[in-house]
């Protein structure tokens, strides 16, 4: 039974690829090979193999705790702590691969014991039923930093304030737009239904740059403090959080754009997945966002087309 | 009036779903939407509202282009965004005379918890008042009664009848035959895409009695052949 659950999965990342281009698919393949490659070396030397095991972890638990299908899992299949801990130790087998030939090989069965404590005894979070979070300084319009930040309200918050009380640490300010620009990446993964669409009754041009206007104020008010205390403990090295949060920007633009060129009602679109990991090239390579900025140009118009669709009774 | 000249639909393949279908609607009147399940029904309330283009024909109101911004639908599933809340869904329609709450009463939903906690009728519910605060002409209901209790199956009968007291057009589609025969002016009967009746109130006796013999006669055929 897991073995086929885990064939499903397989068809599934199958799909995925297939539902792209070609030379997209070889670039991805490569961005994979390179991304384990990197991780089965930097696990075998020493500084690596102890914090990505401490890192991978983090991760792991994180995907645990949100996965939207373990109680689909629980209720289907009596095996669903087993698929668990088989797919957790899938992604994790380049780091195990690279700590076996690392001096902290002892942390294998440590990781190992983690692995099984989380498929066999963490339940994930269930979604409750409870009053929200209001939220008021979001405006209504930005749906989705509203949805976003609700989703991933207290590591935001929790990132952002460590951000400002350690702003005179260099790095702080750093890793914090770093992270926060990431998990708010994730806000513009699902296409919303057609219903949200029409509502505020705008021409494709004008929701687009409604969207465009409401990425910039909503990461504006995230990464403007940390900018402006960054500057003022560090004022020489200005220049560092600014390209990152250019960077960051720039990215989540692109991620919005890929979200609107192909949009879907209320669907996940699987290209998304894989021209956002596409993307993330900018973040290792950060020399060609020049490239990020023009394929975003050309995914603008693409999403204009897109909307127009749905949208042209209101011009 | 409405007006759905000559409308063909086919579906990639060449699949036809509507063929050459004609139909006139009423400014002011509720008109019902029936027949079988993959009749076109669906299909045709997706062309009148632009979710589907079709292959030819043109639908006119007043003798001019139908568009989006004549139309409130609620489509049968409703799909909201995850992790908002009733309240702010509520506030991306753009009609800032609508007071959420006090439309609210009918329905007693917790506009201010996540959606994503909501049942299947209190989706439903908040999807109409969506449609009650869009405030359009016309109003396409696709299947409105699904997952209504009893009594908010009635409170909304109500409304409807209400709305058509303020001259909106509305067109209905539901399998249950009773409760649109109590609530239309006229019902069409949709068969392979292609509109086979159009009844005035007084004719929807006599058409439900007909209809439910046919089936009947249909499946004591297959039945027949198969025991």
């Amino acid at each position: 039974m897991v073995f086929t659950l885990l064939q499903l999965r397989l068809n599934q990342v199958r799909r995925v690829i297939s539902g792209v281009t070609w030379y997209y698919q070889i670039v991805l393949l490569f961005f994979l090979l390179w991304a384990v490659a990197g991780l089965v070396i930097k696990a075998s030397q020493p500084e690596g193999s102890q914090s990505l095991p401490v890192l991978l972890a983090l991760i792991l638990a994180s995907v645990h705790w949100m996965r939207p299908d373990y109680q689909f899992l629980r209720n289907y299949f009596e095996n669903y702590r087993v698929l668990c801990l088989s797919e957790y130790l899938i992604l994790s087998t380049p780091l195990l691969a690279g700590l076996m030939f690392s001096p902290s090989w002892y942390l294998i069965l440590p990781y190992l014991i983690f692995l099984i404590g989380l498929a066999y005894l963490v339940k994930p979070k269930r979604k409750s039923a409870g009053r929200a979070r209001k939220l008021k300084f979001i405006p209504d319009a930005y749906f989705e930093w509203k949805s976003g930040i609700r989703k991933y309200f207290y590591p935001m918050a929790i990132l952002w304030l460590l951000g400002l009380v350690f702003s005179f640490q260099m790095g702080a300010a750093i890793v914090v737009i770093f992270l926060l620009g990431l998990l708010s990446l994730g806000f513009y993964d699902y296409c919303e239904p057609v219903s949200i669409l029409i509502a505020p009754q705008q021409s494709a041009t004008a929701y687009l740059q409604h969207r465009i206007k409401g990425l910039f104020l909503m990461a504006g008010i995230f990464y403007l403090p940390l900018l402006l205390l960054f500057c003022i403990f560090h004022p020489t090295h200005w220049y560092i959080p600014t390209v990152l949060a250019t960077v960051m920007l720039s990215y989540q633009v692109y991620a919005l754009m890929i979200k609107y060129a192909f949009y879907a009602p209320q669907t996940k679109s699987s290209k998304n997945t894989v021209l956002l990991s596409l993307g993330a090239l900018v973040l290792v390579l950060p020399f060609i966002l020049p490239a990020i900025w023009v394929l975003t140009i050309r995914l603008y118009f693409q999403s204009i087309k897109k909307l127009s669709f749905y949208l042209h009774d209101f011009h | 009036m409405i007006s759905i000249n000559d409308l063909t639909l086919s579906y990639p393949g060449g699949i036809p779903v509507i063929e050459n279908l004609n139909l006139t609607l009423s400014t002011g009147q509720i008109h019902g939407l029936v027949g079988l399940n993959g009749t076109g029904k669906t299909s045709l309330l997706n062309v009148i509202h632009g979710m589907l283009i079709p292959q030819s024909g043109a639908i006119l109101i007043d003798g001019r282009q139908l568009t989006k911004k004549d139309i409130g639908f609620l489509p049968t599933e409703n799909y909201f965004y995850p992790n908002i809340t009733g309240r702010e869904y509520l506030q991306l329609f753009a009609n800032p005379n609508f007071d959420a709450d006090h439309w609210n009463d009918i329905f007693s939903l917790p506009l201010d918890q996540t959606i994503d906690g909501y049942s299947t009728g209190m989706k439903k519910k908040l999807a109409i008042l969506g449609v009650l605060k869009a405030d359009k002409p016309i109003l396409i209901l696709d299947e409105p009664f699904n997952g209504l209790d009893i009594e908010t199956g009635r409170t909304l009968h109500s409304i409807i009848s209400i709305l058509k007291s303020k001259q909106k057009t509305i067109v209905v589609t539901s399998h249950i035959l009773d409760s649109l025969m109590d609530l239309c002016d006229e019902i069409h009967y949709l068969e392979s895409g292609i509109i086979k009746k159009s009844l005035q109130k007084e004719h929807f006796e006599s058409f439900k009695t007909e209809l439910y013999e046919s089936m009947a006669n249909k499946t004591k055929q297959k039945l027949d052949t198969l025991l």
